[in-house]
């Protein structure tokens, strides 16, 4: 992915930071898609799992992973849109804001074509000197046309999460880890019971270059942003839903 | 990276949790909701609806705590389990579970319920998991439409076979083009695939992968929370945490050590491990060692040959402890060739037979045979004679006693003694009886071990006891007491008081520390029913209960029967009657309304009915309560009746027993509820009410819980009145209480110093044991030295090796044995002398009848010649006439009415109602003579008989073999009231019916026992159901039947190779005969178990190409079947096949191929 997506501008304009992202000019779309669905592949929560889980059972291994491959990948327009929009924002995150994503994996697994509920994004973020980790939610907003409440939309959804209990997902996520990834699921559980340090909050927009300006940014309200421990990554990609597509068209096929 | 643990922290988040008032106190309330619904199930009532906001956080925070515990659990590693300070933690949070699975309308209930099964498994209460996992039984679900709970359910209940075959078809690979969900799929297939291996490995005793097993298990858990399938996800990861503590707690793990190199002692556990129900697939399998028992084994149960006493409350697995040791001492090596034989001695009709059964079901299955004989000092040629001795003879003190006078050689081999209810040393003549009987035993078997098991000694009668058996313990602070409280079950103790018109049902927190005091207010009310009154044609109406004690009795029964069964306690039989009517009242009364009335109450054939109808007839008032599913349980009925009704309520055909004492003595017959009525009884010496002993009370209270269908059992005790309310308290703060034992000996000892006994009472007492020491010290003159070294070793004297007044009064015992020595030096020979000893009477009766043999030789010598063929009616009759005057009949022999009548009446075959009738006895005396019949036909009538026989048969010097069958059965035709042997025979076998017994005796012609139990076993279960015996009266007698038939390949065989090296029969009825005979050499079969069977569990059922063409033949499949049951596959390959000429069926052999252990 960092060979299609290149840190572009970093202002302190804002009360939070916005960092932004374009596509480089000039590269192929295939290549650019390709990336992406292996990107979306491998988020898909555990094909891994499911090739161990059916040698284990001395099934067949690449029928089980091509049944399952199919099994996942949605059919709605919309969820699709999602998942794309919050797999490019977790590779951000991680790439470039070092986090360590735990959600993605697992939230598209029950029901491809349906968008669970909770924040979009679950993640550890470090702190700086090695200190201890604090949990981020982050919430992903694609648009492939002009939207202008899109941002503050997705204010409020965080600031749902920032009011009220931990979020279900959160505590589901727990119980898998717990099993599966002690390491991960004892960071997470100190990380989330961890009360000096408050949860950061993530807005990832994902746009199609052309349809919405950067000006955009400047109507999210100062004095509602301020209120949480905000940060928002911009990324604008030409022909998004063209890429959406031929990603999706690649997903599996290099397992099959 | 080094381990994160969090166990520490948990366990205090755990001590924290349930330290919260405001948590513990909405659990109780909880709790307290709980009871008022069960009481309510089935009512048209509204159910007690909790705190609306408190229940789901009760969920919420019992599933932290499960998570947290089974964290724990999974921290301290497969191999160990539940570390000893979270097992308090998982049981509480097993109630919490069980309660909120209970509260109707809220949340999964069978989650709940599985959930509590989980705790309690890891909470070490494996009964208590199998009751909540039987709440979501599979049973009726159709292997297609199976879930992951289902089949969890099963596993609980630990039903591995069934297990292992629900979890089969998810383990297969699918077809991909088909499939749903392959996550789901493979979820299931990884979930199967732990639980088969598991279970088999349970079945087998190999040692599981377990690091696998989880690891498959885990894989489940996460693919089913992938695929959104939330609940199974979490049973799969609860599940995982159960499997260390499972097998570390398991047979195999804990005793399995005795069988690396011994066949017999693997076989047990493999037996023990597939379960002891009939079909194997719908028991439970025994493959956990229940802590009371792990106490005993660790106290060198089966690590030396040291004699022990073991105390353990009622229903804790003391049968268990008796079979384990009873297999260790068969099955030790030894340098003596002679066969090792064991004894059990159980004080009580009821428990011989309770125990014959008990221990056949294990050992016939391990090529051992088992006999039981009841009854009293009546010598009879059916105890002794069978071909070969058995290898397990369970027996009462009494026939023990007469068997080691009459022919001692049978005991020879003895190498275990197992006493049970160890306490009967305290009962009066009977008590001094066994007392001497065992320390007689003792000095002859004195390389012998002696296993004395109760659940009432005291700590200093233990102490006494094991210093009388010479018993030694496994370490220098124990000396052979092994003594253990934990119960597989939990028990209460509630008051109900009635105050200001309502009732209030207090539970009693027997730890203070574990819970509060729950309180649930009018668990029963008093209503109003309006009724037709059929005679007056008139509407009444009549308030049910009133404030007394029996209707209050009655209305609880009448609820908690709902539950499961229920015992009401009464001191005297008039109570006794008086509840079980007023709750046959409160059954019509339900009836006269349009109240539903429950199934148990209604009209129904119960066997003990039947009894009931064929000794005090159709309408008398006892009859009428056991139609209505009420039985009364008490001294004046007759045995066979009250054995009856026992069975009944073990079979749950009835819910309601309302009993004295007498049930508290012997059989195991655990109950949900037990509703105390009354605990004062008539004491003749102070001539007063007199509160039951503590130990009597708590031993009757143990009974409340039956390990596997409830998890805890209630007392219920009524208070009324403020000597109620004292008498409560004093029995619960009495619950550690045992009460002394006293040995009666020791009671007569101290009568004597203080001059309270005549020269005849002690004759009286003390001639009968003075003759068996002569019979069996082969001894006559001089036997006080003797007797003095007897009375020495006995419990009575030996801790009072100094007291000059106990000496003193042994010398007086020792001049009434030199007497004896003296009068008989005189008339009696040798051969004589054997013979009194053998009658169990004393010298003066002995004596007494020897005179009028005297006197009346030529005719006794027609009646007795081997070929006579006298009448066995006029003989009894004689003998009769002559027994009045023997003392030992103590007047048991005096009837108001014509007594040779009802005799004659009863000999003939006759129904006890018949007989009566017959006799003419009038309505108003049945009762009297019913218990005249019970007592004097059924017990005393048999010994003056037997006595009679033996003194008869050496003063005119016939050998008793040579006696005709009609005088050597005698005793046992009396008992039954038959005309002939063989029909004393097939009672003997278990026809209770002597029509019956009659009818199958005159088709079959047998001319011996042996010959009869040969024919029954050959001919199996439908013929004996077309002689109008009911089918699982049939089944019984057939299954009776085959276990005296014993397994040569059992004994001989220790390997498998051996049995499967040779072919095999295959025995085929109707249309399989015919099949068979179209087989070809050659032709492949396949061997399936026949679990469909329940005459026989071990049967093996052939097919060729999917047609059956008959059974294994039984003895291979009897070595087979258990194997198979765990996981060894068996094939087979046609290599005979030979046509009967005319009828005769084809004969075909089979070669049989066996594969390791089968994986999925």
């Amino acid at each position: 992915m960092k060979k299609w997506l290149r840190r572009s501008v970093e202002t302190k304009a804002h009360p939070f930071v916005v960092a932004t992202y374009e596509e480089k000019v000039g590269w192929a779309d295939a290549e650019a898609a390709s990336e992406m669905a292996s990107a979306l592949d491998e988020s898909t929560a555990s094909r891994e799992f499911i090739e161990h889980a059916s040698r284990r059972r001395g099934w067949d291994v690449d029928k089980a992973r091509l049944v399952y491959i199919a099994e996942m990948q949605p059919d709605n327009i919309s969820v699709k849109k999602g998942k794309f929009g919050e797999v490019l924002h977790g590779a951000i995150l991680e790439q470039f804001w070092g986090v360590v994503v735990v959600s993605h994996r697992y939230r598209y697994s029950q029901d491809p074509n349906v968008s669970p509920h909770g924040p979009d994004i679950i993640a550890l973020m470090p702190q700086d000197g090695g200190g201890n980790e604090r949990i981020m939610y982050g919430e992903t907003k694609l648009r492939t046309s002009a939207d202008g409440s899109t941002l503050n939309n997705a204010l409020a959804q965080l600031e749902k999460i920032q009011g009220g209990d931990k979020p279900l997902s959160l505590k589901s996520i727990l119980q898998v880890l717990s099993d599966t990834d002690p390491q991960l699921f004892y960071r997470v559980a100190q990380a989330a019971d961890n009360k000096t340090l408050d949860p950061h909050y993530r807005i990832g927009a994902i746009f199609e270059a052309n349809c919405w300006s950067d000006r955009q940014f400047q109507q999210i309200k100062d004095n509602r942003a301020r209120r949480i421990n905000l940060g928002v990554d911009v990324v604008k990609i030409g022909s998004l839903n063209d890429l959406i597509e031929e990603s999706y068209s690649k997903v599996g096929r290099s397992n099959a | 990276m080094p381990k994160i643990t969090y166990t520490k922290e948990f366990l205090a988040k755990l001590s924290e949790a349930w330290g919260s008032k405001e948590f513990t106190e909405s659990v109780s309330k909880a709790t307290s909701t709980s009871i008022q619904n069960e009481l309510l199930n089935g009512s048209t009532d509204d159910p007690a609806v909790p705190d609306a906001h408190a229940v789901p956080r009760l969920v919420q925070n019992a599933s932290v705590l499960s998570f947290m515990i089974e964290r724990v659990s999974n921290e301290a590693g497969p191999s160990k389990g539940l570390p000893d300070e979270a097992t308090a933690n998982a049981q509480r949070l097993a109630k919490l579970w069980e309660t909120l699975s209970k509260i109707s309308k809220v949340g999964p209930r069978e989650a709940f319920a599985l959930n509590a099964a989980c705790a309690y498994e890891l909470a070490g209460y494996q009964a208590n998991a199998r009751c909540m996992a039987k709440q979501v039984s599979a049973s009726g679900v159709r292997t297609d439409n199976l879930t992951l709970e289902k089949i969890l359910s099963e596993f609980l209940q630990r039903k591995f076979i069934r297990t292992r075959t629900y979890c089969q078809p998810f383990i297969a690979e699918p077809d991909y083009k088909n499939i749903v969900n392959i996550q789901y799929s493979l979820a299931m297939a990884s979930a199967a695939t732990g639980l088969f291996n598991f279970a088999g490995h349970m079945l087998s005793g190999s040692s599981p992968k377990l690091d696998q097993i989880v690891e498959d298990l885990g894989d489940a858990e996460r693919l089913f929370h992938m695929s959104g399938h939330h609940t199974e996800s979490s049973l799969a990861h609860s599940v995982k945490s159960l499997l260390g503590s499972m097998w570390s707690r398991s047979t195999w793990n804990k005793i399995g050590e005795q069988g690396t190199s011994n066949f017999a002692w693997n076989r047990y556990l493999m037996l023990l491990s597939r379960g002891l129900a009939t079909p194997v697939t719908s028991g439970s399998s025994i493959s956990e060692v229940w802590p009371s028992q792990l106490t005993a084994v660790k106290s060198g149960l089966l690590s030396s040959n040291d004699s022990k006493i073991v105390r353990m409350p009622t229903s804790t697995g003391k049968t268990r402890i008796a079979e384990m040791s009873i297999l260790h001492a068969l099955t030790a090596r030894s340098a003596e060739s002679t066969p090792r034989r064991c004894v059990y001695v159980a004080p009580y009709r009821a428990l011989v037979t309770e125990v014959t059964r008990s221990l056949s079901l294990i050992f016939s299955d391990l090529g051992f045979s088992v006999s039981g004989i009841d009854g009293a000092y009546d010598a009879t040629p059916l105890d002794t004679e069978a071909d070969e001795q058995p290898d397990i003879l369970v027996l009462t003190p009494e026939k023990l006693d007469i068997i080691s006078r009459t022919s001692p050689r049978s005991l020879d081999g003895t190498t275990l003694f197992v006493i049970d209810e160890g306490h009967v040393v305290d009962q009066g003549i009977r008590g001094v009886r066994i007392e001497m009987l065992l320390t007689r035993l003792r000095r002859r078997f004195n390389k012998s071990r002696f296993i004395v098991l109760s659940a009432m000694l005291s700590d200093n009668a233990m102490h006494k006891f094991a210093s009388w058996l010479r018993c030694k313990g496994s370490s220098k602070d124990d000396n052979g007491v092994i003594t253990t409280d934990w119960r597989p079950t939990m028990q209460r103790i509630a008051k109900l008081e009635y105050v200001n018109d309502e009732f209030y049902l207090t539970y009693e927190p027997l730890n203070i520390n574990l819970r509060q005091r729950e309180e649930v207010k009018n668990p029963i009310t008093t209503r109003e029913f309006k009724y037709k009154d059929m005679e007056k044609l008139r509407t009444k109406t009549r308030m049910f209960p009133r404030p007394e004690k029996s209707e209050i009795a009655a209305e609880l029964a009448f609820k908690y029967s709902t539950l499961g069964p229920v015992l009401v306690y009464a001191t005297s039989p008039k109570n006794v009657m008086s509840v079980a009517r007023k709750l046959h009242d409160r059954v019509r009364l339900s009836g006269g309304t349009i109240e539903w009335i429950p199934r148990h109450f209604q009209e129904h054939r119960r066997h003990s009915a039947i009894v009931s109808s064929e000794w005090f007839g159709p309408e008398h008032v006892v009859t009428r309560l056991l139609h209505n599913g009420i039985a009364v349980h008490h001294g004046d009925l007759p045995h066979a009746l009250r054995h009856a009704i026992e069975s009944d309520v073990i079979k749950g055909e009835i819910s309601v027993i309302v009993a004295t004492n007498t049930l508290s003595q012997g059989v195991n017959l655990p109950v949900r509820t037990i509703v105390v009525h009354s605990c004062r009884r008539y004491d003749s010496k102070s001539g007063r009410m007199m509160r039951i002993p503590d130990g009597e009370y708590w031993n009757l209270a143990g009974r409340a819980g039956r390990a596997g269908h409830e998890t805890e059992g209630t007392v219920i005790h009524i208070v009324m009145s403020p000597s109620d309310a004292s008498d409560f308290t004093h029995y619960a703060l009495a619950h550690d209480k045992y009460d002394e034992t006293d040995s009666s000996f020791h009671k007569l000892l101290t009568d004597m110093v203080q001059d309270r006994i005549s020269d005849d009472d002690l004759a009286r007492v003390m001639d009968p044991e003075i003759l068996g020491i002569m019979v069996e010290e082969e001894v006559q003159d001089g036997c006080e030295i003797i007797v003095k070294e007897v009375l020495i070793d006995s419990l009575a004297v030996q801790g009072e090796k100094n007291n000059a007044s106990i000496k003193k009064a042994c010398e007086r015992i020792e001049g009434l044995a030199r007497n004896i020595s003296i009068d008989s030096s005189r008339p009696v020979d040798k051969t004589m002398l054997r013979a009194y000893g053998g009658t169990g009477f004393g010298m003066q009766s002995c004596t007494r009848i020897q005179e009028y043999v005297d006197k009346n030789k030529e005719i006794l010598f027609g009646l007795f010649a081997p070929s006579s063929v006298g009448s066995a009616r006029d003989l009894t009759r004689l003998i009769m006439s002559v027994l009045d005057d023997v003392s030992e009949m103590d007047g048991e022999l005096e009837y108001g009415g014509d007594r040779d009548a009802l005799l004659d009446s009863w000999m003939v075959g006759n129904t006890v109602h018949d007989a009566l009738k017959k006799a003419a006895v009038e309505d108003s005396d049945v009762e009297s003579a019913v218990k005249f019949i019970g007592t004097a036909f059924g017990h005393y009538l048999p010994w003056g008989v037997s006595a009679f026989i033996k003194i008869v048969a050496a003063r005119l010097e016939i050998a008793e073999e040579s006696l005709p069958d009609h005088v050597r059965y005698l005793p046992e035709m009396v008992r039954y009231g038959v005309p002939a042997p063989e029909h004393s025979w097939a009672m003997r076998l278990g026809i209770l019916s002597k029509s019956a017994a009659m009818r199958v005796c005159d088709h079959l012609r047998p001319s011996t026992p042996r010959e009869l139990t040969r024919m029954i076993t050959e001919a199996g279960v439908e013929p004996l159901t077309e002689y109008g015996i009911t089918s699982d009266l049939a089944a019984d007698v057939a299954r009776v039947a085959r276990r005296m038939d014993i397994n040569p390949l059992l004994r001989k065989c220790h390997h498998l190779e051996e049995v499967v090296s040779k072919p095999a029969r295959v025995v085929g009825i109707g249309e399989e005969q015919w099949y068979a005979s179209r087989l070809a050499v050659g032709d492949d079969a396949v061997i399936k178990r026949d679990y469909d069977d329940l005459s026989d569990r071990n049967t093996l059922a052939v097919y060729v190409n999917d047609q059956h063409v008959g059974h294994i033949e039984r003895h291979v499949a009897q070595y087979l079947a258990p194997l198979i049951d765990t996981g060894v596959g068996v094939s087979a390959c046609v290599v005979n096949v030979e046509i009967g000429k005319g009828d005769a069926p084809p004969v075909v052999l089979v070669k049989l191929r066996v594969r390791d252990h089968s994986e999925p």
